[in-house]
């Protein structure tokens, strides 16, 4: 079978992320990369520009791509080929990423979730967070604004904390209302984000127990999988849950998960639908 | 010379689903703002309603179709149950709230209970306006159906006579029975273009220009219809790779524009039964002789199916796996509105049909006042993605 390109977009509510691919006889090739924040810009448009950066850069004409998949909020990309739930996408990029990830924890910009998948991406079960933000990135980003801190240094400053203060964990606005306290009673801001970092752990250990999963690697993908600070609480969560099967890891590439989930389902689609096509001519 | 500006159809499709989405929205035309040639408006409750009787009495049909989700309910709720579906509560409300108070008179239909106390309402309430029931026959397959429609027709436009000081002549009648044709046609071409090229005619799209003549006479409508039509063939939209399905159970209150947009984000809906009283004559009405018996002749032998209609040749799963193969749907969605009893008793035994015929459904529930979709989006998206992955 020859081989196909497709291309990923996965429109996030804090950036667009882009994945092209080369896919034959099963094998998958991850050709480039782009993710843009968007910063109040049209996301639409985004994609746009993310799509034709990396066709440029591969030397790529559309013509040349066989199916332009969307994920998270891109039903209404007008040159998609089809659009696959995030979830799906997420739990196919995870394994990509991940080949031993059982268990998928996508944490972006404004909500959570866990998703138990088998060795192939299958979606078993899954557990969201529901409608509050507080275990969100822009949660986050909001609490990092308030104390001065930039986001790339969340992390590493998290992981200083000697006393971390922990945060309410059922609503944003509450534990906003909490952080505010602690800097009038001059908490130091590694034990603030410490303590929001521990929050955000816990309500993700909560959702990966709900899902079932008690063994295996737990990967995280989406804006805040690079969180350092996050990451680790999330090892100590699972530790003080008592939960020892489960290792939580994350990727280089953990964001571009979604992406790279749709363009891996795209090109699985288009194979489908030309079988569908020749079985249809015969 | 002057340079020819290139003839946009995006544009003027643009154009046309505005004139029918303000028309949707608008309040009813005061006494003197009436289109020409009418001198009054004639509430009808759905499903289907003889609009040709009341076009050429003089009277503007107008299709009330309840209070959507924007209306507060605040003198319904004393006068009808909870256990009430939406669309008789909100009806009731708008006509509680003054905003039919520009209706000459109001008719309604033995749909259900709830749909035919409406008259009681509506003659207690408002004593100045015509209340009428159209007892439309609850069984068409009778050797004496057609004669027994003709009589109700012709008590329909007595009393419309009589509210109107107008007579109705037969080729008065004749007259709007050609428009109404001329406008059914195109909406049967609406319907083939969704089923053809659906991506090239949304649900919601066409469920606006479908939802226009409700509020407008047929002529205005069958000159939109006609652009909106030209424009659609022309749009340069590329087929997605979408499931086909055909949704149902939108006969009488209205699914709410949200809920379509999430049935098209995520497939393509290539039929549907959404307002299926404007398109309930499936062919055109005689346009020879008595008018009456011709509208009556076609409600029996010319026309489609809906859950307030029993008929033995169009059984429940007859009908919509009818609706299926000719669409060359892959899956329905069937819906039904909260309390409807028609709704919800069809929409049973089409889920045992379609459990046995091996295909695959969903089932929503949906009403008119409903202002959250998050959970409704997600049942959707999931549905389409593993019809995806199944059909493959």
């Amino acid at each position: 079978m020859s081989a196909v390109h497709t291309v990923g977009i996965d429109i996030g509510s804090g950036a667009v992320k882009t994945a092209l691919f080369r896919s034959a006889n099963g094998a998958s090739e991850w050709l480039g990369k782009r993710v843009e924040r968007i910063r109040r810009r049209e996301p639409m448009e985004l994609a746009r520009q993310g799509y034709d950066e990396v066709l440029a850069e591969a030397g790529l004409k559309a013509g040349d791509v066989a199916y332009v998949a969307t994920t998270g909020e891109g039903e209404n990309v007008k040159f998609a080929t089809g659009h696959f739930y995030s979830m799906t996408t997420h739990a196919r990029g995870g394994v990509f990423l991940e080949p031993e990830a059982r268990a998928v924890v996508d944490i972006g910009a404004l909500n959570g979730r866990a998703i138990y998948i088998d060795e192939r991406g299958k979606v078993l079960s899954y557990k969201m967070t529901s409608q509050c933000a507080s275990g969100s990135g822009q949660f986050l980003e909001n609490i990092a604004r308030y104390l001065g801190v930039a986001v790339e240094e969340i992390g590493a400053l998290s992981q200083t904390a000697h006393n971390p203060e922990k945060v309410s964990s059922i609503c944003a606005v509450l534990a906003e209302t909490d952080v505010i306290n602690m800097v009038s009673r001059g908490i130091a801001t590694a034990d603030i984000l410490k303590g929001i970092h521990i929050s955000m752990a816990s309500r993700l250990v909560k959702l990966l127990k709900v899902t079932g999963i008690t063994k295996g690697k737990v990967l995280l993908t989406g804006g805040l999988a690079l969180d350092a600070g996050l990451l680790a609480a999330l090892r100590e969560e699972l530790v003080n849950e008592k939960i020892a099967g489960l290792e939580a890891v994350n990727h280089p590439d953990s964001i571009y998960a979604g992406a790279i989930g749709a363009a891996l389902w795209g090109a699985y689609r288009h194979d489908k639908l030309k079988a569908l096509q020749e079985k249809a001519a015969a | 010379m002057t340079a020819q500006l290139p003839y946009d159809h995006e544009t003027e499709l643009e154009h046309v689903l505005e004139r029918c989405n303000a028309a949707r929205q608008a309040p009813l035309p005061a006494k003197d703002a009436l289109p020409e040639g009418f001198s009054g408006l004639l509430g009808h409750f759905p499903v289907y309603f003889p609009e040709e009787i009341a076009h050429a009495a003089g009277l503007l049909p107008v299709n009330v179709l309840g209070g959507g989700n924007r209306l507060e309910m605040k003198h319904a709720d004393a006068r009808m149950g909870s256990f009430v579906c939406s669309i008789c509560r909100s009806t009731a409300e708008l006509g509680l709230n003054g905003s039919l108070a520009g209706l000459a008179g109001f008719v309604t239909h033995p749909i259900c209970d709830a749909a035919k106390h409406l008259a009681g309402i509506w003659s207690r309430n408002f004593p100045e306006q015509l209340s009428q029931i159209l007892y439309l026959p609850q069984n068409v397959n009778t050797p004496g159906a057609v004669r027994y429609i003709a009589a109700e027709y012709q008590r329909l436009r007595a009393e419309l006579e009589k509210a109107t000081g107008r007579r109705v002549e037969d080729e008065a009648l004749r007259a709007s029975i050609r428009l109404y044709n001329h406008n059914r046609a195109l909406l049967r071409e609406l319907y083939a273009v969704r089923r053809d090229e659906p991506w090239k005619l949304s649900c919601i799209e066409s469920s606006l220009l479908t939802r226009a003549r409700t509020r407008m006479p047929c002529e205005e409508h069958t000159a939109l219809l006609g652009r909106a039509l030209d424009a659609v063939r022309h749009r340069a939209l590329r087929a997605q790779d979408k499931p086909r399905v055909v949704f149902v159970g939108g006969f009488c209150e209205q699914p709410p524009v949200e809920m379509l947009e999430t049935l098209d984000d995520n497939c393509y809906v290539v039929d549907d039964d959404l307002l299926i009283g404007l398109r309930w004559l499936s062919a055109d009405v005689p346009e020879t002789g008595d008018p009456i018996w011709a509208l009556a002749e076609s409600y029996v032998e010319r026309s489609a199916a809906s859950p307030v209609q029993h008929d033995a040749r169009k059984s429940k799963e007859g009908y919509l796996m009818a609706m299926l193969r000719e669409a060359r749907a892959d899956a329905a969605i069937l819906t039904a509105a909260k309390f409807c009893e028609p709704g919800l008793d069809d929409q049973l035994a089409w889920s045992k049909h379609l459990d046995e015929a091996g295909i695959p459904y969903l089932v929503l529930e949906f009403e008119e006042k409903m202002t959250s979709f998050e959970q409704m989006a997600m049942q959707v998206e999931t549905f389409a993605e593993s019809l995806l992955f199944a059909l493959a």
